[in-house]
């Protein structure tokens, strides 16, 4: 059919993006054209005064401009989303190993416990930040405590409230596979519970669990900037009383926003748009590559409907090609995936290089 | 024998929940973080001792100590319009623009905005709006918002529209998603080979089989509206139940304001069933 509109558009620019994002994460700081605590002088150029608050694209020095007290707005992004991917992705790794075990195995159980429902149903109803709101909110101001121990506190509790919601989910999908006839035949063959559920449950799932891990990593960073809506920054907040400044330590990206909040109401609010532009294009690369996998996974395994629903895909499947010719040079999706490690391979080493 | 075992446990989370900023402590000579649990049992007898004497206690709200009882209705009432009209919203949206009204091209545009504006974070829209709402006001001279508690309407529908967003977003997309799968069902095959209009099939097969997962469902569209209700209370001023919870750390007002949160979710979510279940006697064959 149309081939232009049957691309998977969603699929490439997620992962070209989020390609870019660990890029920024690793090399971030040697990239920072300033460190974190240098600030912009006030100066007379040509008879121009330049002066913090500086605005985006009008020096070279500082691209994105400055805040208010002329520290540089991409220095600190630069030096702040390393945090933000990585507490949020090690927050995700540790729910979702927790999760999916315990739900696997559950999901193969003949009944389900009533008491186990009963408090996914009754846990689910509390909003999660609202349980980190209160853990968090007695030793997160005034640097008490080192920010390394607020960031393991954090991932800690964060990854063990919301393991109940994905041990619901993964329960109930690995029920509905547990019916099927093939796990039937496995265990008349002999298979005890562990090769059920890791050779039979666990192949079927695989890819709407690596979608699911992809969706909750943008889910923790929705709950930082919650927190962060709240004062509450990952890794501790300094707060000024003369002048009621918040003050996120890590520079984290959801911190940023929500220490520039208050700029919302001044002249200078791209202060705010910065990093709220930053943070949205990483959830937004996230859920474009979660989108993307899970249309190609929908392509693949979709009934098509009988009635006109206004949903449907253009994409045409991508099917395994067993016994294909054997190539020097790969092609198509497999050649561009190659590129893009080798550039970002070469970027990274021109960064090293050119750091001084 | 389920809805005892649940309503046990969410009494445990809040009680647990409201007393955690009194127990968690900083040791400021080691720096670290304990836990003093001793302080635990004194507090829930002294909450149950003041009950018992027919008060709510009090909160502090700036510098003034306020008796909770005098405030709680009004609050109480706000939070629960803000709530419930957002959740309806959420619903009657959901459905239209989900299920009856997604196989026109018109409403196709509708969906593909939805589409992207589920792909970003509730929060960042929140923002968004407001940042939207100071510039409307900039530009026209049109208020709609205000940071004052006592503003009347504008301290409702602003907030009322935010709180909707988010259980919008996740509603529309659970709908549509269920409403695609449902339809490769040989039940729906059966239903066009007869010659049913495709109104008929959308109400008569299609939402009856979607039913069941929406009010699965509801519990979680309930509790999104809650956090974000939360979030804008907070943001906008506005006078609801979490002025008890995010004004002080003391275990009174938070667990007050908390239960009264419960109380809320649950009206909330039974008128919804209510609506839910008129919609399917009025309009559905049984």
């Amino acid at each position: 059919m149309n081939k232009i509109l049957s691309i998977n558009y969603s699929l490439y620019a997620g992962v070209v993006l989020t390609v870019l994002l660990i890029f920024l994460a690793t090399f971030g700081p040697a990239l920072a054209p300033h460190t974190l605590t240098e600030t912009l002088r006030t100066r007379y150029v040509n008879g121009t005064i330049i002066a913090p608050p500086l605005e985006p694209f009008h020096s070279k020095d500082y691209p994105l401009g400055t805040d208010r007290w002329g520290y540089d707005l991409l220095s600190m992004i630069l030096y702040g989303i390393r945090y933000t991917l990585i507490i949020s992705t090690v927050v995700t790794i540790f729910k979702m190993t927790a999760g999916t075990i315990i739900g696997l195995y559950v999901g193969t159980w003949k009944k389900s416990p009533q008491w186990l429902e009963a408090f996914e149903n009754a846990w689910s109803y509390v909003p999660l930040f609202i349980i980190l709101y209160f853990f968090l909110m007695p030793i997160t101001f005034d640097e008490k405590v080192e920010s390394f121990i607020l960031i393991s506190y954090f991932i800690i509790i964060a990854s063990i409230i919301s393991i109940p919601s994905i041990i619901s989910s993964v329960r109930k999908k690995s029920k509905e596979i547990s019916k099927s006839i093939f796990i039937e035949a496995a265990q008349t063959l002999g298979a005890n519970r562990h090769r059920v559920v890791w050779k039979h449950i666990f192949p079927q799932l695989k890819e709407t669990l690596l979608v699911m891990f992809i969706l909750e990593i943008v889910h923790v960073i929705a709950i930082m900037g919650q927190l962060a809506l709240m004062k509450i920054f990952i890794g501790g907040t300094i707060f000024r009383p003369d002048s009621q400044i918040y003050l996120s330590i890590t520079k984290e990206i959801a911190g940023l926003v929500g220490s520039a909040r208050e700029n919302i109401y001044s002249n200078s609010t791209y202060i705010l748009y910065i990093p709220l532009i930053t943070l949205l294009m990483i959830t937004l690369s996230f859920n474009l590559l979660a989108n993307g996998l899970k249309n190609r996974i929908q392509s693949a395994y979709q009934r098509t409907p009988w009635i006109k629903t206004g949903f449907e895909p253009t994409l045409v499947s991508k099917r395994k090609v067993y016994h294909g010719k054997l190539r020097f040079l790969p092609s198509g999706e497999k050649l561009a995936l190659i590129i893009l490690i080798l550039a970002f391979v070469g970027a990274g080493t021109y960064v090293i290089l050119n750091k001084g | 024998m389920r809805i005892l075992q649940q309503a046990v446990f969410i009494f445990i989370i809040i009680i647990f929940l409201a007393a955690i900023p009194a127990i968690i402590e900083i040791n400021p000579l080691e720096k670290n973080i304990t836990w003093n649990l001793s302080q635990m049992d004194q507090m829930y007898v002294e909450f149950i001792r003041e009950l018992a004497r027919g008060s709510l206690g009090t909160y502090q709200l700036g510098g003034q100590v306020r008796y909770i009882a005098a405030d709680i209705t009004k609050n109480f009432f706000t939070s629960f319009s803000i709530l419930l009209v957002g959740v309806l919203a959420a619903v009657v949206t959901g459905l239209l623009f989900g299920l009856f009204l997604s196989r026109f091209t018109v409403t196709r545009i509708i969906n593909i905005l939805l589409n992207i504006l589920a792909a970003i974070p509730d929060f960042i829209l929140i923002i968004f709006s407001l940042v939207l709402a100071i510039k409307i006001y900039e530009v026209t001279g049109v208020r709609m918002i205000a940071f004052r508690p006592d503003a009347g309407a504008l301290n409702t529908w602003f907030p009322m529209m935010l709180t909707a967003i988010a259980p919008t977003l996740y509603m529309f997309k659970l709908i549509a998603v269920k409403y695609y799968q449902t339809s490769g069902e040989d039940y729906i095959r059966t239903a066009v080979s007869k010659g049913m209009p495709a109104n008929y099939i959308n109400f008569q097969h299609v939402y009856k089989n979607i039913e069941p997962f929406i009010i699965a469902e509801l519990t979680k569209v309930v509790s999104l509206a809650i956090g974000n209700l939360f979030i804008i209370e907070y943001l906008l001023n506005v006078p609801g139940v979490t002025k008890f919870i995010f004004q002080s750390n003391q275990f009174q007002p938070i667990t007050i304001g908390l239960f009264s949160m419960l109380l809320i979710s649950l009206i909330v979510y039974f008128s919804i069933r209510i609506v839910l279940y008129l919609f399917k006697r009025g309009l559905i064959y049984e």
